[in-house]
């Protein structure tokens, strides 16, 4: 609808009557809480702002400053350790992702769907379970190790970090298998696929959004761990990224703001691309289409 | 194919029981229907015999063999599934496949099998598809495909044609059939559709309530109900169901319905004296309620008009007798009748059914012996 000075002109196409219907005006609580949101989003945003701006910065301090453009902090953080804490930390992710998602399926799909007698029970401890601050089992865990020589082994901190992950990720992954139709197994069992073969060639392939959800929680959550890490394994080889980071802070009595950035963005790196991958695939929905009618 | 047996099947969900005392045996080939209302206990029981249930008590059996205690894949039983039950992440291809993977075939043997059982039902330019690319009616035929490469010794089927819309249904009813008649399969139908059931069936099992209320071949239910149950639940529109009384007149046992007295024949009761005086119900078909009749003789039942539908083929009307019985007859279609009219209607009471008011059994033997002595109603005396 063209608008001239003398008021809206008709195109010659549109019939009927035409109804305009004024633009509501904007209210003072949208105001209200477009402001708060702003303040907010921008509270989160300055110290992303200061990461940028710091890891380029020749002499960065902890405020936020323009920067004196300079590559030299990425260049002494690469230099310094190479790319061994990122591989590090990308052995523990991938060993605690692949022990804790495929333990947690393979315990999520009886719970979903036999009668398992006290099931109410399980799923209750394990959704307490999933809320036991770490830090409070660390010194048992810290001992029990030591007594079966399993300190110092990046392997077998992932273990316990996959540990840590599996009652969270049951609780997820079972909730998602209770959204696969009952009857599409059943098909499979009366084909003769036995129960395995169901869950691999049936279910998985109907959970991969959710399967993959929990496989992105959970090595995100192993590449941030810090305390499991240097706890369990003190051999100065093994230690990932959060770790070495500690070396940043006062190891020589003052912090290397700049290096700390360079470091930090680099080490958030991976996860952010990993996250802005799997956002994809969420967009296609979490339908059967096709599979079971209504 | 192989012949079933249920020998007193029970299935107790916690204490109620959802098959109560069911024994039937299903001969090999036959297209045998297990029909009745919601909760009747017929899906329990086809997913007993699928092995996707366990009988509380009792035994089944699929040709000769004890089932109970197998596992679904070593029955040798194929189920189609009333939400078709696809993999909705593979293709028809895949979907029909999916079975004789599983069961190790040679792979150009099951490239051979999927294209001939798609082109006999049609799918072969859909096999690249997913399932949420096809219409229902398509889907449904994938279902009946991998069923059919399944090659069971029993096709179970749960309503499968209950969500297609009723030409589509119509439609398939009439495949089903051919594909019976082709395959020579045994094959157990359930559905609560008494049209599907009547047009389908060798011979259909009545489920109420957990029991088994009667078996036989679609005709001979019809006819002869064994009980109200059965009697109201099969043919469209219902039954007319009315209270009668039951005489003992001149020596010869009579009804008396509606202000009319019928005469019947003693061979075809039950109890050849029906203890004198009683209330009986009497079922009347549709059909068999007329509204023209050219016989002068046959005694008359006033009415008065209430519905009328016309259903192209034939009317249906309602009509109130003697102010308070409602009763549905069939008339020719392009009847000149509406509603408010008084009509004249009449009993054919040759198909009269008569039921125990207390146990809702037929009080009738299943014969072919004519049931009433006179064609005709006399007007009761008084």
């Amino acid at each position: 609808m063209r608008l001239f000075r003398h008021g809206p002109v008709r195109p010659p196409e549109l019939a009927g009557p035409l109804i305009v219907i004024p633009h509501p005006r904007i209210s003072l609580p949208d105001v209200a809480a477009n402001v708060v949101l702003t303040v907010v989003g921008v509270v989160f945003a300055l110290p992303l702002l200061w990461l940028v701006f710091a890891s380029v910065d020749k002499n960065a301090g902890w405020y936020i400053r323009l920067p004196d453009l300079s590559s030299e902090n990425y260049r002494a953080v690469l230099t310094a350790h190479g790319l061994q804490p990122f591989v590090n930390s990308l052995y523990l992710a991938a060993v605690t992702t692949a022990v804790a998602t495929v333990l947690a399926l393979l315990a999520a799909y009886p719970l979903s769907r036999r009668h398992v007698p006290g099931k109410r029970t399980v799923m209750l401890l394990v959704l307490f379970a999933s809320g036991l601050p770490v830090t409070m089992m660390l010194v048992p865990i810290y001992e029990m190790y030591a007594a079966i020589h399993w300190l110092d082994s990046s392997f077998t901190t992932s273990l316990f970090l996959a540990a840590t992950a599996l009652p969270f990720a049951i609780w997820l992954m079972k909730n998602y298998v209770d959204a696969v139709p009952v009857e599409l197994e059943e098909a499979a069992r009366i084909e003769g696929a036995g129960t395995l073969r169901t869950l691999l060639s049936v279910v998985l392939p109907l959970i991969l959004p959710g399967f993959s959800v929990t496989a992105v929680y959970i090595f995100i959550s192993a590449w941030g761990a810090f305390v499991v890490p240097l706890v369990l394994d003190a051999n100065p080889d093994d230690q990932p990224g959060t770790v070495a980071i500690y070396q940043f802070l006062g190891a020589h009595g003052f912090v290397q703001f700049g290096q700390l950035a360079a470091f930090s963005l680099l080490f958030s790196l991976p996860v952010v691309i990993l996250y802005l991958l799997i956002a994809r695939s969420f967009r296609g929905g979490f339908t059967f289409g096709g599979g079971v009618r209504g | 194919m192989a012949d079933v047996q249920f020998e007193h099947v029970y299935k107790l969900f916690g204490s109620h029981p959802a098959v109560n005392d069911l024994s039937l045996e299903i001969a090999d080939g036959e297209f045998l229907v297990l029909l009745g209302p919601s909760g009747c206990g017929k899906t329990t029981s086809l997913r007993m015999l699928a092995g996707l249930e366990r009988p509380t008590y009792g035994r089944i059996a699929i040709g000769g063999r004890t089932v109970n205690a197998l596992p679904s894949k070593v029955r040798d039983v194929a189920m189609v599934f009333q939400n078709y039950a696809l993999y909705p992440h593979k293709t028809v291809r895949g979907n029909l496949a999916f079975g004789m993977k599983v069961r190790r075939e040679p792979k150009a043997e099951i490239r051979r099998q999927v294209k001939d059982v798609a082109a006999l039902l049609g799918i072969e330019r859909l096999l690249d598809h997913r399932p949420a690319e096809l219409s229902g009616g398509e889907r449904q035929r994938v279902a009946l495909g991998r069923a059919l490469l399944r090659r069971p010794q029993v096709f179970l089927m749960d309503e499968p044609l209950s969500n297609l819309d009723a030409a589509l249904r119509a439609q398939m009813r009439a495949e089903l059939i051919r594909l019976h008649t082709r395959l020579k399969a045994t094959i157990v139908y359930v559905t609560h559709d008494q049209a599907e059931a009547m047009t389908m069936a060798t011979r259909i099992a009545v489920m109420s309530n957990g029991h088994l209320a009667q078996v036989g071949a679609p005709q001979q239910i019809y006819d002869h109900p064994s009980d109200l149950f059965v009697a109201t639940f099969i043919g469209l529109p219902k039954m007319n169901i009315v209270t009668g009384q039951l005489t003992d007149q001149e020596d010869a046992p009579a009804v008396e319905i509606l202000g009319l007295r019928a005469k019947l024949n003693r061979a075809t009761l039950r109890r050849p004296d029906p203890g004198g005086r009683g209330e009986v119900l009497v079922g009347i078909r549709p059909e068999d309620v007329l509204c023209h009749t050219n016989d002068p003789g046959t005694a008359r039942i006033d009415a008065c008009v209430e519905v009328v539908e016309p259903l192209g083929s034939e009317t249906l009307i309602t009509a109130r007798c003697n102010g308070s019985t409602a009763l549905v007859a069939r008339v020719p279609p392009r009847s000149p009748i509406a509603i408010g009219d008084r009509i004249l209607l009449g009993i054919n009471t040759q198909h009269l059914h008569l039921f125990d008011p207390v146990t809702q059994q037929t009080l009738l033997k299943p014969t072919r012996e004519s049931l009433t002595t006179t064609l005709r109603s006399e007007v009761a005396a008084n």
